[in-house]
């Protein structure tokens, strides 16, 4: 299985290389973008979590080709104006031309728009923002062109395994580790990099600036009094009865995204990952620091190299991973903080 | 649960009748809540579950459901969710049900897995609509801040204590463009969806109001509910138990919902099962000559 990191500059691209990532990520968003659609992300991150420049781009490419590591590129907006069309297929046709080896789309109308002939030996990677949960949804999207499907945050172990098996011609990806979040990107409008908050902070020159949260779908320059970022606020609950309306008394405070970036583990499943034949792990998050990349990808790749040395007890494999988190985060894992608790419990009960 | 006051049943004149032009809609996901169904207000009736396949109906309560409609002259509109394989089953056999029984209705679909088979195996059989998944409108609530003018304000560095003032202007045109556009203004993707026999998109009345330029479908609006977030980690309990859970499902949706409230945002957001929503109620003069031909009313949170 390979492993595939977040990057966000050349020198990120170095460094995750190094240690031995398979796979990079990231997003670009060129000053032709910019300068016509400022408001609107590309790639649903705001501008310092993308390449800015294609001649940078370019350099991490080579960077990661001179390591044998591919590199993805995410155009992977929910869907674009109808007159964004035309310049997101210059850019993905740019990044192509540079030496991109894919892709990462949301919107199947990017799809529809491409020349097949440009995407031909390229890998056309169906982000998790298409929410795809079942086997016709991923005939759907092959039908497209796409080769490989994420696999989106909220499904089961054998959920992805009936997929997996049921077209083995199709790669399949999943998220290992931080960035879990109880909903799912391609069904929320209170996505979670809507998350930020308003203050000043210093440009490289030493001024000071004012900081933009960045929106839903979009790095947008809006300021709002006492706005903290949508998933990220702190709700006060009330349960009601459906059958009278009826306050039934209250509930601990809900927030739609109460992680930090650094959250979210899904090691223990690699062994399951491994025999279902997933062809990738992906760890998340482009705006984390580079030293948390690192960690993720050193401690991933150890998870993954215990099933390297012939056949292990899951039961075991499950302990050291559990060990090796611990040792690497100085905390314990817990079962909120699990992507896959399927791997743990059992079906308890099932209407 | 009330039934929502319905605001529509009344024209500008206010005398009750239905909207001219207007086909009225209510959406039913139980049997018990046929009840809110009356001839005079409504000509069709949305009969499912639209969010979470641990809902979807039986074939004997769909059964009754199409018994009901039939007696009453109603249309029929059944809504899917998002399913995995398993309910992609369930949906199979419903389908299967409705082309046996030679029933003429109208299939709102949340899944591209689930239109991608209605279209290889029950081809024409139905009328297909893209449901308010799919349509991916911007549904923040923030949004009504964010359209709003505010008084200049000012901001405290914690470092430095410097204050800064700063002053919201309402977004630009084209910001305002994107965030009442949807997935479907996309000619490519219109195109695209006729093909597989898509002639209709259900949207939600958001906030911020609706651009729909260009789009060639007929179109539904939902009122008063406009689903914000939906996940398969059901969140109805999932934080009091410390656990994500997917398939572990004891129907609390069926028994209470949530209703939140956060300073930030100037509006109560509802939690019913595995998807939030806030209520915008349907201004049936604010619509205009926007192409809506049909509304839907949620008498209850849906589900």
């Amino acid at each position: 299985m390979k492993i595939k990191a977040p990057v966000i500059n050349k020198e990120e691209a170095m460094r995750l290389c190094e240690i031995g990532v398979d796979e990079l990520f990231c997003g670009i968003e060129p000053s032709y973008w910019r300068k016509r659609y400022k408001c609107f992300s590309i790639s649903q991150r705001p501008t310092f979590a993308n390449f800015t420049r294609l001649s940078g781009l370019e350099k991490a490419i080579d960077i990661a080709h001179r390591h044998k590591t591919k590199v993805h590129i995410a155009v992977n907006a929910f869907f674009y104006l109808e007159e964004q069309y035309d310049m997101a297929e210059r850019i993905i046709k740019d990044v192509l031309n540079i030496g991109a080896d894919g892709i990462i789309v949301a919107d199947a109308a990017i799809l529809l728009k491409l020349n097949k002939d440009l995407l031909k030996g390229k890998d056309v990677i169906i982000g998790c923002d298409a929410v795809v949960f079942n086997s016709a949804a991923v005939r759907f999207y092959k039908d497209l062109g796409a080769t490989r499907i994420v696999f989106p945050r909220s499904m089961t172990i054998s959920e992805m395994r009936e997929i997996a098996a049921s077209d083995a011609s199709m790669e399949y990806e999943v998220f290992i580790i931080h960035d879990l979040c109880f909903f799912e990107d391609g069904l929320c409008a209170s996505c979670k990099e809507a998350s930020g908050s308003i203050g000043l902070r210093k440009d490289k020159k030493g001024n000071e600036k004012i900081d933009l949260f960045s929106g839903p779908l979009i790095s947008a320059p809006i300021l709002l009094r006492g706005y903290l970022g949508g998933c990220r606020d702190r709700f006060q609950q009330q349960k009601v009865s459906t059958r009278d309306d009826k306050d039934i008394g209250s509930a601990r405070p809900f927030y739609f995204w109460d992680k930090k970036h650094i959250q979210g583990c899904g090691a223990c499943a690699i062994y399951d990952f491994k025999k279902m034949g997933i062809a990738s792990l992906k760890i998340l998050d482009r705006r984390l620091p580079l030293e948390e990349k690192i960690k993720a990808v050193k401690f991933i790749k150890k998870c993954s190299d215990l099933l390297l040395k012939g056949p292990v007890d899951k039961n075991n494999y499950i302990a050291k991973c559990k060990e090796l988190f611990k040792k690497t985060f100085r905390a314990e894992c817990n079962l909120y903080d699990c992507y896959y608790p399927s791997v743990f419990l059992e079906k308890r009960k099932q209407f | 649960m009330q039934p929502v006051r319905l605001l529509l049943s009344f024209s500008v004149s206010g005398k009750k009748e239905a909207v001219l032009g207007m086909e009225k809609a209510v959406h039913i996901s139980n049997l018990k809540n046929l009840k809110y169904f009356n001839k005079e207000d409504y000509q069709r009736i949305y009969w499912g579950a639209e969010f979470c396949q641990n809902l979807i109906s039986d074939l004997k309560d769909t059964d009754k459901a199409l018994a009901f409609a039939a007696k009453n002259a109603s249309g029929f509109s059944f809504i899917t969710p998002l399913v995995t394989d398993s309910g992609l089953k369930k949906l199979n056999k419903a389908f299967s049900y409705l082309r046996k029984n030679n029933v003429k209705c109208e299939i709102i679909v949340n899944d591209w897995g689930v239109l991608g088979c209605l279209h290889a195996k029950f081809n024409k059989c139905f009328k297909l609509a893209l449901g308010r998944l799919l349509v991916r409108q911007q549904r923040d609530p923030s949004m009504r801040t964010v359209f709003e003018e505010q008084s200049p304000y000012a901001v405290r560095d914690k470092n430095t204590g410097k204050l800064s003032v700063i002053i919201h202007r309402p977004p630009g045109g084209l910001y305002q463009k994107g965030m009442r556009a949807s997935y479907i203004n996309s000619s490519l993707l219109q195109d695209f969806l006729s093909r597989f026999g898509i002639e209709r998109i259900e949207l939600n009345n958001v906030i911020q109001g609706l651009y729909l330029e260009g789009i060639r479908f007929k179109k539904s609006i939902y009122t008063p509910y406009v689903n914000i977030s939906t996940t398969r980690f059901c969140p109805m309990e999932s934080r009091a138990q410390k656990l994500y859970r997917i398939d572990m499902c004891y129907k609390e949706c069926q028994g209470h919902y949530y209703e939140m409230h956060s300073r930030n945002i100037p509006m109560v957001i509802y939690k019913r099962g595995n998807t939030t929503f806030y209520k915008n109620p349907l201004d049936i003069r604010s619509l205009g000559k926007n192409g809506i031909d049909r509304i839907v009313i949620q008498p209850e949170l849906p589900f």
